[in-house]
């Protein structure tokens, strides 16, 4: 919802979704999430088959910037990202994703997400640096794909301990 | 009158009975208790008026609805529930067409019964909002924010000297500062000074029924605007499936909840996170969805509540339902 | 299906015909004796398909005006390397068309023949997405394929003399015949695939969509030409039906990766 408040995009337009864990993963219903966006990949499926080359990615951060103005709206980048990261704008006709507030972090602020979360959920890391021996790539629940490289770490939700009233 | 009970009240107040009813500040067909028997007490008043800026579901049901100033065209103060955060706000626009707020509302009407009956209401005839906001404040208030003046929080907001927590010092809030195992202050307020068993309210249905708040709104609101809705489309409950297969009921079926006070009809969540004997669901008011916790929960008062708010509270964990597919 | 996709459904199917029409005019001309049957109007039809296809295909597009700007990515977008390969075909069907005398050239048929299917393969690989696992693979080109070999035959038949009809009922037998195993088989494959795969085999299995298309565009023409030992003249019609079925399965059943986050895989 930071990002919501951050952008008011269109009705049905999500950047960033909140996607519970499954009970097959984690055994209580809407107890452990995933908060998911684009993942600005090291090698992003969405620029490498945008007809119109609307895409790009900066070299200083990784960041991957789509550029709405020059999108013709052929919903390539829409289907092909496999984390459903990019979103069609049924208003402008046109796609639209995860900016990763690029320009906040160009004035030295925190995107919108990072700031708004209360429990330090997200985090912005360095993954040239980032070197924690419980943290994955490809956690359960998130779709593995190598090809991509997405720019992403997850600290594992620790199992809860069950505790229950006999009835 | 008990303001936990205002469904009762309307029906049964008869010295004298209420035959105006004048809702400011609350949605009361959504907030209230036993919303089943507050549509019965909305039949009673001869006249209905509300002040609202939204067309709520009260007022659906007034007879005269006075539009209210938004933030945006009124001097008022915020606080919150949320936070310890003061902050005044500005009027950015003049009210737009007939919208007056609030106090201006009260001002008038207080003029007009002056006027047919001179004396019949204290409220003053005539305030300026601005001014009324900065009378709003004392000394004390300028101490728990520390500041000097209102104009203060012009600069920007400002946050209560208090820490959240309570304890915090090592010292509670009790008139002697520690543990009271014989408190006073029970004694004197129709309690026990010594704590004795009582027993709990006897269950009138199967399951017992959770209605807790939910992170997307407060009781009515939220719930309902368009960006909210995006990530809280629709109302569930949520029941254990020990207790859902008893009853045939699968994983998304449509269910109703249901007891003596009244039913509301919405999609189950299996989930252990209840216990067998509960059914849970979140108060709310969606768009376009006649789901109210309300219409299940009865306005029965529980044993504290008056010495804080002045009413008993209700036992709104005392409630019980059943559920059954649709 | 949305809005978006039904245009993809007529450019792909009617551009795939086209790709298979001029495959088989230019071997039926100049692969096999005896007379070429009436080719002008056949590219002439190619041509047609081809310009409706095109036409089709801008409306997918949010801004249809921006179509020509989707050549600017050949590096690496497929639908840039696609657009190029169709339109580079559809000049040199044209092309074929103006300077056809009884024949067309047979290098430039040849020609014309392997630049659409260089262009088919194009699109294959646009539409087989990471997005989507079960068609992230070689089988969006495969159907493709079959598409036009099934169509382009069909569709020949109106143009082929009485002395070639045997060529194209083989051809268009051996398709139909390629084309029920390969779309039997396939959704059973996805059913033995991860979660979201699974999931695309059990929505094409479970569609009327998809159980119409197997018999009124596989089976029935499939039975009819045997039996006739021709291609009647409304065989063409049910396949054209049948693959527009398929197409329509292809761009709304498969599952996309992102459906299933927060599950296991
Ligand atoms: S997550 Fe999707 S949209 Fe984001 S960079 Fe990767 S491929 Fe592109
Ligand atoms: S929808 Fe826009 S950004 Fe995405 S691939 Fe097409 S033109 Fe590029």
């Amino acid at each position: 919802m930071a990002c919501k408040n951050q952008y008011h995009q269109e009705n049905g337009v999500i950047w960033r979704d909140v996607y519970e864990l499954k009970e097959e993963i984690y055994p209580h219903r809407e107890r452990a999430f995933y908060s998911l966006a684009c993942n600005h990949c090291e090698n992003p499926t969405c620029l490498n088959v945008c007809p119109v080359v609307a895409y790009y990615k900066r070299d200083a951060d990784g960041v991957v910037v789509h550029e709405q103005d020059k999108c013709i709206g052929c919903g390539n980048c829409i289907r092909s990202c496999p984390y459903g990261a990019p979103r069609y704008n049924p208003v402008l006709k046109r796609a639209e994703k995860c900016s990763f507030c690029w320009q906040r972090l160009d004035d030295g602020r925190k995107p919108a997400c990072v700031l708004g979360c209360p429990t330090d959920a997200l985090q912005i890391v360095d993954l040239a640096e980032f070197d924690e021996a419980n943290a994955v790539q490809y956690p359960a629940g998130f779709p593995r794909y190598p090809a991509l490289n997405p720019s992403v770490s997850f600290r594992l939700p620790a199992m809860p301990k069950m505790i229950r009233r006999k009835l | 009158m008990n303001i936990n009970k205002t469904a009762e009240m309307l029906l049964t107040a008869d010295a004298p009975p209420i035959r105006v009813l004048w809702i400011s500040c609350k949605n009361v067909l959504s907030q209230d208790f036993d919303r089943p028997k507050m549509l019965e007490a909305f039949k009673k008043p001869e006249i209905i008026v509300s002040v609202e800026q939204f067309f709520t579901q009260t007022v659906e049901l007034s007879d005269i609805v006075l539009p209210v100033t938004t933030l945006f065209e009124e001097y008022t103060i915020n606080a919150s529930y949320w936070h310890y955060w003061l902050s005044v706000n500005e009027q950015a626009i003049k009210p737009m067409y007939e919208a007056k707020s609030n106090i201006e509302i009260a001002a008038a009407l207080s003029a007009r019964m002056n006027k047919l009956k001179p004396g019949s209401c204290t409220f003053p005839t005539e305030v300026d909002p601005r001014q009324w906001m900065i009378r709003e404040f004392n000394q004390d208030i300028y101490d728990l924010f520390g500041i000097d003046s209102w104009e203060d929080l012009k600069n920007g907001p400002a946050k209560a000297k208090m820490h959240p927590a309570s304890w915090h010092d090592l010292e509670f809030g009790t008139p002697s500062k520690k543990y009271e195992f014989r408190p006073d202050l029970c004694a004197e307020h129709g309690h026990q000074a010594l704590p004795e068993f009582k027993e709990a309210r006897k269950p009138y249905d199967k399951l017992r029924l959770l209605t807790p708040h939910t992170k997307f709104g407060i009781h009515s609101q939220f719930i309902n605007i368009d960006w909210m809705a995006e990530f809280n489309k629709k109302p569930y409950c949520y029941l254990h499936p020990g207790a859902a297969r008893e009853r045939g009921i699968s994983d998304g079926d449509q269910v109703r909840v249901f007891n003596k006070v009244g039913e509301v009809e919405l999609e189950v969540k299996l989930t252990e996170n209840v216990p067998a004997d509960v059914v849970m669901m979140y108060e709310a008011w969606f768009k376009n969805n006649s789901y109210n916790c309300q219409s299940v929960v009865d306005d029965t008062s529980s044993d504290m509540g008056k010495y804080k708010t002045g009413a008993p509270g209700v036992a709104i964990h005392d409630q019980f339902a059943d559920v059954a597919k649709v | 299906m949305s809005e978006m996709e039904l245009p993809l459904v007529i450019f792909t199917v009617l551009s795939q015909t086209a790709v298979g029409l001029v495959a088989i005019s230019a071997i039926r001309q100049h692969a096999a004796e005896g007379p070429a049957g009436s080719v002008r109007p056949e590219w002439m039809t190619a041509a047609l398909l081809l310009i409706a296809g095109l036409v089709a295909s801008l409306f997918h597009l949010g801004h249809p005006l921006g179509a020509s700007l989707a050549i600017k990515h050949l590096g690496s977008a497929w639908l840039s390397r696609e657009a190029l390969g169709t339109g580079v075909f559809t000049a040199l069907v044209i092309a074929g068309l103006l300077s056809a005398r009884g024949r067309v050239n047979a290098g430039l048929s040849f020609a014309a023949a392997v630049v659409g299917l260089i262009a088919l393969f194009f699109t294959g690989m646009t539409y087989s997405p990471p997005g989507f696992p079960a068609l992230n693979n070689v089988m969006p080109f495969v159907f493709f394929l079959l598409t036009a070999a099934i169509l382009g035959a069909g569709f020949a038949s109106y143009f082929t003399p009485a002395e070639k009809m045997p060529l194209i009922t083989r051809i268009l037998t051996v398709s139909l015949i390629v084309g029920l195993v390969v779309y039997l088989v396939v959704p059973c494959l996805w059913l033995s695939g991860g979660t979201v795969m699974r999931q695309t085999g059990l929505n094409y299995i479970s569609s009327p969509l998809y159980w119409a298309r197997i018999i009124a565009g596989l089976i029935v023409p499939l039975l009819a030409v045997w039996r006739m030992k021709t291609v009647p003249a409304w065989a063409p019609v049910l396949v054209l039906a049948g693959e527009i079925m398929g197409r329509i399965a292809f761009f709304s059943l498969a599952v996309h990766a992102s459906a299933n986050m927060g599950g296991i895989y």
